[in-house]
């Protein structure tokens, strides 16, 4: 990591998990150098804001350094610049964020940046604990995901029914057990549940 | 393990028509001049699509380069390894190096990469995962340039603004987009998130039939069976959150 910063020519860096996590937490931060009320308060609210983007948004953004500029509220330490560089990137399974701090005057290069993103992807790779396939997929079994991709396709209880070879009941039962995992109050709601979460 | 080889025309459902191919290949330059710098023979790039429980995932070839017929070329290589490259594509980021009869990651950990150079590489691939969309490789074929951990981070930097480019125009050829209103967008929203009819039509102010219309039109338009389907694509496109 020392590395990697030294070659972006950053101060700290902080690396975050955004495709599980739930609002708010700390939990999703893997790594950091930061100062720690900065995790706390800037660090979380960079990870939220990226983590409700729309997924097309996410694709165009992956490995692509953007510059944010931190707000007045929040008290940085006197020599470094407020400008921070936030550089989402994807390994196996996992989507993160690398957000670097820098000194103050620095001119960076974009491509230099960028080369960081790939780097980072090829280290976190590293480390398979933390780019494992997220564990709330793992609730559902294998024919219930099956059924659900199929709804997803647009298809209805009687046609999965034929497609698969069992009865429309026990493809009902399916779906309901979907619903009850998924907390889905419909099945749009459960459909819209598995693509956001990659399941599908 | 289904296979398209070479033809854009038969990526019927990922939003291609016969106008896009121009736009795709603007993107011919680049991808030579990363054959150039990599000292290739030739190069090929890949679009994939994802393994699900009712699809076998899918690598089709977005761009490819003329190359000797009788050396191991594009089809070859589809044809070998394109089960073993969609499993790594969503396994690992690390480049892969291939030749006829083995493909296998060019080293375990980024900063220990050190290939020994040896005359059989024949080529090596650059898996790129944007995210939902915009997943593939960029192959080179031949490769006579040294493998350093520079040389591959510079073209793997490269193979993924390739992808995001491509993404884009694919996205922008998307009818669906311009044409849908705010109004259906915003039914679509609350349907996918959980709303019936009544209680979307309470919370927009409008009547059960509008929204149902709405809704109606929005899944012609994305050009879905039912409005589950059409969520599933919303969401997909980037419509929705």
């Amino acid at each position: 990591m020392d590395l990697i910063c030294e070659y972006a020519g950053a101060k700290h860096f902080l690396i975050a998990r955004y495709d599980q996590h739930s609002d708010a937490q700390l939990d999703c931060v893997l790594s950091s150098d930061w100062p720690f009320d900065l995790v706390r308060s800037l660090g979380v609210s960079l990870v939220n804001s990226h983590a409700r983007r729309s997924e097309f948004g996410r694709c165009l953004a992956a490995f692509e350094p953007v510059f944010i500029e931190a707000e007045e509220t929040y008290k940085m330490p006197a020599s470094l610049a407020r400008r921070i560089c936030l550089i989402p990137f994807n390994s196996g399974e996992a989507r993160l964020l690398l957000l670097l701090i820098f000194e103050d005057g620095l001119f960076l290069s974009n491509d230099r940046l960028r080369d960081v993103a790939v780097a980072m992807a090829y280290h976190a790779a590293n480390f398979p604990d933390f780019v494992a396939r997220s564990d709330r997929v793992a609730d559902l079994t294998d024919r219930e995901i099956e059924c659900l991709s199929w709804i997803g396709e647009g298809k209805t209880s009687d046609e999965m029914a034929m497609i698969i070879g069992i009865s429309r009941n026990t493809i009902n039962n399916y779906i309901t057990s979907i619903m009850n995992k998924t907390g889905a109050k419909t099945r749009s709601e459960a459909v819209a549940f598995g693509v956001r979460n990659q399941i599908i | 393990m289904a296979l398209v080889g070479g033809n854009i025309g038969d990526y019927t459902n990922g939003g291609w028509s016969l106008n896009d191919i121009g736009s795709v290949s603007d993107l011919y330059p680049k991808a030579a001049a990363m054959q150039r710098l990599a000292g290739a023979e030739s190069f090929a790039v890949f679009s994939a699509k994802a393994q699900t429980a009712i699809n076998p995932g899918l690598l089709s070839v977005l761009l490819e380069s003329p190359h000797h017929s009788g050396t191991f070329g594009v089809s070859d290589l589809a044809a070998a390894h394109s089960t073993a490259m969609l499993t790594h594509l969503w396994r690992s980021p690390m480049p892969l190096r291939f030749d006829a009869m083995s493909v296998e990651p060019i080293s375990s950990g980024y900063w220990e990469l050190e290939v020994p150079r040896s005359k059989n590489i024949s080529g090596i691939a650059f898996p790129v995962q944007l995210g939902a969309m915009g997943n593939g490789y960029t192959a080179f074929f031949g490769v006579t340039a040294e493998i350093t951990p520079d040389f591959c981070i510079d073209l793997h930097r490269k193979s993924v603004s390739l992808m995001r480019e491509a993404l884009k125009l694919e996205h922008t050829s998307i009818p669906a987009l311009d044409t849908l209103s705010e109004r259906e967008i915003e039914c679509l929203q609350l349907v996918g998130d959980g709303l019936k009819s009544e209680a979307i039509g309470a919370s927009l102010g409008l009547s059960v039939h509008t929204v149902n219309a709405y809704l109606g039109s929005a899944t012609t338009k994305l050009d879905a069976v039912n409005r589950i389907q059409a969520i599933a694509k919303a969401i997909r496109l980037g419509l929705i959150s």
